[in-house]
Order: C-alpha cells, then sequence, then structure tokens
C-alpha cells in the first residue's frame, strides 16, 4: 500500500479554485515530484496535505490519507501531532523560515521537545548531533546564533535538520533550491537526497525545475492549472513526454545538445489564460496543437503506468 | 462545440488581459480606484465633505447671529441656567444667551481655517526643510551630506520635544490669539514632515528609474524637482491629512490652556470647547456640543487619511 | 551591545546638547526678556540696566549661554516668576506625582491595549475586531482634557463613585519614601493610604492612557496580523508545535518589537497629556504647575519643565531603544 495517497484533492480560496482534483501516490521511502509553472497549485497541494492552509478563506475536498488514515479530516489536535513528526516541510524561503528572533538552537530543540520529549542537554545534544548530520560545521556555536548570522544555504540546512529532526516517515520540500545560489542548490540536493535515502524517508519534491526532478525523482508528476496532467516514472517521462504542456517545458529549457543557434521554444501564453477542466483541456488557449476535440469537456486521464491527459496524444506521438 | 468556442475563448483570455492592464493604470488612479470599494474612506469623506460644506456655507446656515446676546436677559435672569435645547434654539443657549446652534454652524469655518492652517505651514516648513535636506544629501556631496546632517539633527532634537509642548513654547512666544494657536501647532508639525519628506525622497533617489535619469545625463536639480520630490509627496499627503485631525484637537487643547483667543468675534469650536469647561457640572451640554464636532471631524480625517495610506501602501496593496 | 550603547550615549549627548541650545535661542527670544516681568512697569531705564547687569543680560551672548548651560548642568533653573521658588524645587517636589499618574497610565495603556490588539487580530472580521478598531479610532480623536472633565462629571461628582480631585483624601496621615502614594502604602502598611491614593488614580489614569491605549491597540493588531502571515509562523506550524508557544515565542516575541518602539514615542504625548488631565483632576503634579505656570506667562518655569520633559523623553526613548536591542538580535549586530 502507498504511504500517501491523494484522490481528488480541491482547494478553492473563495470562488477561485487553485488546485483541481490532483490524484497521485507518494510510495514508502520513494522520490516523488511534483512539476509544474508558479501558479498550477503544487505548493497549495503540498500545504492542504500539511494542514497548513488557513482555516477561513480555504475550502478543502478530496481524500489524502497517509498510512491509510485520511489526514484532511483528522482532528487539528491529532494533525498537529503529526506535523514535524510524521510529516515534516522543508520551505522555499529560508530566511523567511526562520524565526528571526529565536536562536536556532531553540528552533530545533522546541521540536524535539515536543515530538521526541527530549528537554535541557539530551535536546541540545540531538541538535547538535542534527546540525552536524546536515553538514553545518561548529554545530554548537551555531546553536547560540540567530539565523541572520548564517549563509542562505546554512538557513536551508536548518530548516532541513529540522525537519527530519522527529525522522518523519514523509517529507515534503517546496521549491527547497528555488531560492539558494546554483552552487549551493546542488549540495542541498544531495543532502536531501542522502538524507532520505540513510532513513528510508518518502520525499516529496514540489518544484518547477525539470533538472531538479531529473536528478532526484523516482516519479514524477506534471500539474497544471490544478490538475494532474501526465505521471510517469522520470525515465519514462523524459524519455516519451506525451503532453503538449510537458513537451513545452522541456522544450523551454535550455540544452548542451542542441545547435547553438537553435531559439528556445516558450510556451505561450501565460497560466493566467485557463479554461475551466470541466468544459475542457484547461491548457487548450496555449496549446499548438489544439483542436475542436481539447474543449469537447472533460479530458479523462489515460495510459496504463504512463498516465497523461491529452485527448490529442495519440497524434502528438 | 467548434472551433468558435475556442475563438469565443480566446477574446475572453484577450479581454481580461487588457483589463488587467488597464487596472495597472498610474498610482493614483489605482489608490482611487481602491479608496472607492473602502467603506473606511467612504465614511472619513462623507464626514469631510459635510463638514467642509458647513465651513463655506456656514453663515448663510445659521439661523442666528452666532455673535448676538439675543437671549442674554433670560440667561442672565435665571442666574446661569442655560435652556437645553427647544424649538427655536435647537443646541439651547450658552453662558452669554447667544444660539448654541447657530455657533456651531459658523464655528466650523474658524475651525476648519485653524486645522488648515496650521497643517500648510507645517506642510510646506517641513517640506522645505526635508527637501532641502534630502536633495542635498543624495545629490550635494560631501558638502550636501553634511548639511543634510546638521538639518536632520536639529529635526531629531525638535521631535523629542512632545507636540504639544513645541506649540505650548512658540504660543508663549507669541501671546495668545487664535493666529498663535495656528502658528504654534502648524510649527509643531514641521520636525514630522521633514522626516516623513526626507525618508519618502531617499527611497525615490535609490530607485532604479533615478539611476536611469542620472545615467542619461539629467541635471540633478531637475531629476529632484520633476521625479523625486513629486513622487514622495504621496505618504506626505497622508500624514497632511492625519495632522488635520490632530491640529484640530490640539488647537483645542492649547484653548483650555489659555492661549487661544478666549472669546474671538467670530466663534471656533476649541475656543468654544475650552470655554464651556467653567460650566461643565451645570451645562454639559455647552461642551458636548463643541467636543462632539472636533471628534467627528478628526474622526473623518483621520478616517480618510488611514483609507489613503492603506490604499498606497504598496505591501497592503500585495495582499487584495 | 556595548558598541550600540556607547554609540546611543554619545548620540544622546549632542541631542541634548542641541535642545539646550533650542531652549536658550527661545528663551532669548522670549517677548520682553525676563526683566521687565521682574520690574514694576513703572521702573526707569536705569532699574532696568541694573538687573540686566544683575542677570549677566549685558554680557555677550555666548558667556551667556555658557552660563545657562553651566546653571541647567546643576538643575538650577532659577525662581519662578509667581511663586518666587527655585523652580528645581517645585518641579521635584511636583514630579512623583506625575511619575506616578504616567506609569498606571501606561500599565493600563499596555495591560489592556496589547491583549486587546492581539484578540482583534486573532478575530478579524468578528465584532470584538470592529469595535476594537473604531474604539481606538475615536480614543485617538477625543481631547484628552475634554475626556477628563466627562469622565470627572459622570464618575466623581454625579456618580460619585470616585474622588473629584486631589492625589489624597484631606486629612489621611501619610509617610512619604518614594512619593509614589500607592507603593509608599503598600510599603509601609498603610493600606489605607494605598487604597485611597489608587482610588484617586483611576479617573485621571484612565483619561491619560486612552491616547496610548488607542495606538496600542491598532499597532498589536496590525503587527500581529503582519507576523501571523510570515513564513516562519507557517513553519513553527509545521513543526506541529503547540498553539501557546506558536503565539508566545514565535508571533507575539516578534509582532511585539513595533509595539515597544511605539511605546517610547509614545511617551512626548504622554507628558503633553499629563499637564491637561492634571489640571482637571487638581493632581498636584508637573502638569497642574505647567498649567499654572502656562496660564501665566511664568517663562523660567516653562523652560525647566520643558527641559525635564525633553531630557526625560530623550532618556527614556534610549532605554526603549537599548531593550529593542534585547529583544531584536538583528538590532545588536547591525551597529
Amino acid at each position: 500500500m502507498a504511504l500517501l495517497e491523494v484522490e481528488d484533492l480541491r482547494v478553492a480560496f473563495g470562488g477561485t479554485t487553485a488546485v483541481d482534483g490532483v490524484d497521485f501516490q507518494v510510495d514508502q521511502g520513494q522520490v516523488v515530484g511534483l512539476v509544474g509553472e508558479s501558479g498550477c497549485g503544487k505548493s497549495v497541494t503540498s500545504l492542504a496535505i500539511m494542514g497548513l492552509l488557513p482555516r477561513r478563506g480555504a475550502t478543502v475536498s478530496g481524500r489524502a490519507r497517509f498510512d491509510g488514515v485520511d489526514l484532511l479530516t483528522l482532528p487539528r489536535s491529532d494533525m498537529r501531532r503529526r506535523r514535524g513528526s510524521d510529516l515534516a516541510m522543508v520551505f522555499q524561503d529560508p530566511l523567511s523560515s526562520l524565526n528571526p528572533v529565536v536562536k536556532i538552537g531553540t528552533q530545533i530543540t522546541e521540536v524535539l521537545e515536543r515530538h521526541r520529549g527530549l528537554r535541557g542537554e539530551a535536546a541540545t545534544k540531538e541538535a547538535e548531533h542534527l546540525l552536524d548530520r546536515v553538514g553545518i560545521p561548529d554545530p554548537r556555536r551555531r546553536l547560540g546564533e540567530y539565523p541572520h548570522q548564517l549563509s542562505g544555504g546554512m538557513r536551508q540546512r536548518v530548516l532541513i535538520a529540522i525537519a527530519v529532526a522527529c525522522a518523519p516517515r514523509l517529507l515534503i520540500a517546496d521549491e527547497p533550491t528555488t531560492a539558494l545560489d546554483v552552487t549551493i542548490q546542488a549540495q542541498i540536493l544531495e543532502l536531501l537526497k542522502d538524507l532520505v535515502d540513510a532513513e528510508g524517508t518518502a520525499l516529496l519534491m514540489i518544484t518547477h525545475d525539470l533538472g531538479v526532478v531529473a536528478g532526484l525523482c523516482d516519479e514524477v508528476n506534471v500539474l497544471y492549472s490544478g490538475r494532474v496532467v501526465e505521471s510517469a516514472t522520470a525515465p519514462d517521462l523524459f524519455a516519451l513526454p506525451t503532453h503538449p504542456y510537458t513537451v513545452g517545458l522541456l522544450n523551454s529549457i535550455p540544452r548542451l545538445d542542441l545547435p547553438i543557434h537553435e531559439p528556445l521554444k516558450p510556451i505561450r501564453g501565460s497560466i493566467a489564460d485557463v479554461i475551466r477542466w470541466q468544459d475542457g483541456c484547461a491548457f487548450a488557449p496555449r496549446c499548438d496543437r489544439v483542436t475542436e476535440k481539447c474543449v469537447e469537456g472533460e479530458p479523462p486521464l489515460i495510459g496504463a503506468s504512463h498516465f497523461h491527459r491529452c485527448v490529442m496524444a495519440e497524434e502528438v506521438a | 462545440m467548434t472551433l468558435a468556442k475556442i475563438e469565443r475563448l480566446d477574446r475572453l483570455v484577450e479581454a481580461s488581459a487588457t483589463a488587467r492592464e488597464a487596472e495597472s493604470g498610474s498610482l493614483w488612479r489605482q489608490s482611487l480606484r481602491r479608496m472607492r470599494r473602502s467603506p473606511m474612506a467612504l465614511v472619513g469623506a462623507s464626514i469631510v465633505g459635510l463638514f467642509l460644506v458647513v465651513a463655506v456655507f456656514g453663515p448663510w446656515i445659521a439661523p442666528y447671529s452666532p455673535t448676538a446676546q439675543s437671549w442674554g436677559d433670560e440667561v442672565f435672569l435665571n442666574q446661569n441656567i442655560f435652556p437645553g435645547p427647544r424649538a427655536e434654539n435647537w443646541f439651547g443657549l450658552d453662558h452669554l444667551g447667544r444660539d448654541m446652534f447657530s455657533r456651531m454652524i459658523v464655528g466650523a469655518r474658524q475651525t476648519m481655517l485653524v486645522g488648515v492652517v496650521a497643517t500648510l505651514i507645517g506642510f510646506a516648513a517641513g517640506a522645505l526643510v526635508g527637501g532641502v535636506a534630502a536633495a542635498a544629501g543624495s545629490f550635494g556631496g560631501r558638502w550636501g551630506e553634511r548639511i543634510e546632517a546638521v538639518i536632520m539633527r536639529t529635526v531629531d532634537i525638535a521631535l523629542a520635544i512632545p507636540m504639544l509642548l513645541l506649540a505650548l513654547s512658540v504660543a508663549a512666544l507669541l501671546g495668545p490669539s487664535l493666529s498663535t494657536v495656528m502658528i504654534a501647532v502648524g510649527v509643531a508639525q514641521i520636525p514630522i514632515f521633514a522626516r516623513l519628506l526626507r525618508g519618502s525622497m531617499l527611497a525615490q533617489a535609490h530607485s532604479d528609474y533615478v539611476l536611469a535619469a542620472i545615467s542619461l545625463g539629467v541635471p540633478k536639480s531637475r531629476i529632484v524637482l520633476t521625479h523625486i520630490f513629486p513622487n514622495s509627496l504621496g505618504p506626505v499627503i497622508v500624514q497632511a491629512t492625519l495632522v488635520l485631525a490632530t491640529a484640530i484637537i490640539e488647537a483645542a487643547a492649547l484653548s483650555y490652556l489659555g492661549l487661544g483667543n478666549p472669546d474671538p468675534g467670530t466663534p471656533e469650536w476649541g475656543t468654544m470647547l475650552a470655554d464651556a469647561q467653567r460650566f461643565l457640572s451645570g451645562a454639559p451640554q455647552l461642551a458636548i456640543y463643541p467636543a462632539v464636532g472636533i471628534i467627528i471631524t478628526a474622526l473623518g480625517f483621520t478616517l480618510l487619511g488611514e483609507a489613503m495610506r492603506e490604499s498606497l501602501d504598496p505591501r497592503l496593496r500585495r495582499q487584495q | 551591545m556595548l558598541r550600540y550603547t556607547i554609540k546611543r550615549l554619545l548620540q544622546l549627548a549632542v541631542a541634548l546638547l542641541g535642545l539646550s541650545l533650542l531652549l536658550f535661542a527661545w528663551f532669548k527670544a522670549l517677548p520682553g526678556g525676563p526683566e521687565n516681568r521682574m520690574l514694576p512697569d513703572n521702573a526707569t531705564d536705569q532699574q532696568r540696566e541694573a538687573l540686566r547687569q544683575a542677570l549677566g543680560l549685558d554680557e555677550p551672548i555666548w558667556t551667556q549661554y555658557g552660563e545657562f548651560l553651566s546653571r541647567i548642568v546643576r538643575l538650577d533653573f532659577g525662581s519662578s516668576l509667581s511663586s518666587g521658588r527655585p523652580i528645581g524645587t517645585e518641579l521635584a517636589e511636583r514630579l512623583p506625582a506625575t511619575i506616578e499618574l504616567s506609569m498606571w497610565a501606561i500599565v493600563i495603556a499596555v495591560g489592556v491595549g496589547i491583549p486587546l490588539g492581539y484578540l482583534a487580530a486573532r478575530k478579524r472580521g468578528s465584532w470584538l475586531d470592529f469595535t476594537a478598531v473604531s474604539g481606538s479610532l475615536v480614543g485617538i480623536c477625543i481631547p484628552v482634557f475634554f475626556l477628563a472633565a466627562m469622565l470627572k462629571v459622570v464618575f466623581a461628582q454625579e456618580l460619585a463613585w470616585l474622588p473629584t480631585a486631589f492625589r489624597l483624601s484631606p486629612g489621611l496621615a501619610y509617610t512619604e519614601i518614594t512619593g509614589l502614594r500607592v507603593l509608599d502604602g503598600i510599603l509601609t502598611g498603610e493600606f489605607d493610604v494605598a487604597w485611597d491614593a489608587a482610588q484617586h488614580l483611576v479617573l485621571p489614569a484612565v483619561a491619560l492612557a486612552s491616547i496610548p491605549l488607542a495606538v496600542i491597540v491598532r499597532i498589536t493588531r496590525a503587527s500581529v496580523l503582519e507576523v501571523v502571515g510570515e513564513d516562519y509562523v507557517r513553519t513553527a506550524d509545521a513543526k506541529g508545535l503547540k498553539p501557546a508557544t506558536i503565539r508566545g515565542r514565535h508571533v507575539m516575541k516578534n509582532a511585539m518589537l513595533p509595539v515597544v518602539t511605539v511605546i517610547g514615542l509614545l511617551l512626548g504625548s504622554l507628558f503633553a497629556g499629563a499637564v491637561l488631565t492634571e489640571s482637571v483632576f487638581a493632581f498636584g503634579g508637573i502638569g497642574s504647575f505647567i498649567y499654572q505656570a502656562t496660564t501665566e506667562r511664568d517663562y523660567p518655569a516653562l523652560m525647566g519643565f520643558i527641559l525635564v520633559i525633553a531630557v526625560s523623553y530623550v532618556v527614556l526613548n534610549l532605554i526603549v531603544d537599548l531593550s529593542y536591542g534585547f529583544l531584536d538580535p538583528r538590532v545588536r549586530v547591525r551597529s
């Protein structure tokens, strides 16, 4: 059985739909990517799973079963006990995600105290050990420092240390490298991979960067306008991208194996140009291969192990 | 379900895109649009509007003369019992037998004058001081920076003196009168306006478009006068609206401290309120009318100013 | 932190020197000069000149400033024109009353304002939020002396729940230690004095608290609203921490920073408000004295008062700034 099963997840803020029926799975110890451009609903999906959406203003429906337990209907106090221990999250901006007026040490030990009952010297020892594990030199000294005294990469390491402090079974990383320098990005990805490999933690990687996906993920789900449009193993997806949106994403990445003067092919329009999934393919207004068939109602998810949501897929292939 | 539908969709997308573009018109127009939707702004603007109408047309609206002691005999003969509201005098009579309603209506003009003149003094002098400091500091080289430092330290020192005390010391220099109150309250506002305009101008001076203008060789004086200064006025205008409220309240406090003209020819709410303190236990209504007038007017300007601030604040704007 | 403190102390010294210059200029610019106030109207020019010499007014201006400076350093502000007593003594005698009143006003404003602002933010859009926000807007717009007078009429005169004026009921024996009477009463065990003094404090303290309270409610609300939207609060939530931990360590610790700054800035309007409030309740603090000095144009007294208030304002703000340095580690390093 899958560790996390997301089924028909929908999130709306007032009248606007951010997530419009997302389905995917994460197995024990697996690294799964959730890919799409900003505004496609990938971050909202992760926040909904973690129960971190604002109570007022956001309507969530569907199921997100973790070990068979639906997280979306769990009482808030139960969810609070699971957050940080069973499932943990690493956020995008390491500077704003750490409390500027609380020492690094406290920000780590408070989660150890809450979920593992560690206090005093035992908690400090463990925090030191955690910082050491995420590759921060001189951890004892760092515990007494404040976030602004650390570099960006170091802050992200601290956030990762906090996230893995209680050995979660699922780690959600929401664009963990976007705010960092390119050289640091690779280090952080390497660290994440080492940590999940060592502990058998499942990792849900949320990113807009197909490069990250290629290097890290076992399975990939491509999101467009709040719905999964393609889902496959990473090798399959890169070998045979099927949905025109996935194709477009791949074409808009600079590549070394193409002639130098070959222009990049961006996807035209923006994510704001959509139609509702009920009426047809939301990508249709931006798609080069659009036909009448595309707007004749909701496109189904097609396929056996490599799923896609394009009625014209056969012609594309 | 044909291509026609896609075309329709395309048009829709296009329409929404142009709508978005139009919305990002000028900063001021955007702010105005947002303010029209804010109940705070509407209430504030209505109060201010009503107040302005009364202030301008007061003398023609008022049923009686505000200064004639027409019912003087009645008040004096009854040993200082001041009749309350009645058919001929809606707000009753004051301690000299004058019609309170007429005094309130006519008094709005002086009150507005006190507020507006005080604010203009603070605004003009503060803008000059802060503007010179910012311009000197940004473009005046090493000497300019020194000038800026001297000006701003002086402003900081003046800020350390509570506003009412600053007004008090100015009033002490000039002797009691209504113009003293205006000048005193106005002078007390100078440091705040100076700080605000300088901060706002420095923020503009460090922006990319100013850098672009400098690199294009636009003269510095021109950059300051045609770009930086006008673009920095937003927060200062907001502050001016808020200061109008403060000025009216402070003016009343100065009158209470005996620095206003005790009973000027034309009535003014602050002076009326201060005067009425003598009769507070017997005839609280004499104080309550001008007090309520001051509170509501100050509230109107405050609401309007706050709504303007919110609509101009880029951080709040992003949230919408 | 030490360097930060030293830097702030130096700034303080410069500010105080500047202030003395401003005050000296102000004093020199007063209409007529002090000698006219001290002599009868029919004084001869000779008498006038003699007095000018006695007062040192014929000396060069910088000598006069030096003299002025050395006198205010020795807290010698001259004699009050109306009472004839040294102004330093007058102020020192009345200072405890004003300190006691201001302290209670701040305690009320902070004690009510911060929780109310927090609740308004957490229950945004509720009737509580609406009441708190509109109440604080109105609170800023009410002239302090009017509010004080109305409180006095309603609660002291009409309902007679509380005393109308003064700091203690007449005839009550009282041992002075600090001059803060509630505290003294408790220290000496004269609980009747403490209780009586507290009753006398309620109305003036409430009136004086009105503006700081209104401002603190608004700032706290705005600040909490901003902080709860911050990423680090989401992180704290993602850690599964208890709501109390999130509220205390992650929300309030950050939300209090702007509130502390504003409390420092409010002290100025608090002193000004004290002048007005004390005069309404004949409270016998500096405020009452200054009300009298203003109405009687007692310039030396006014000057001494402005100096004392400005110095305490500057010093209090230094303390606020330094405490800010302890609250916000970023300030410590930046300096």
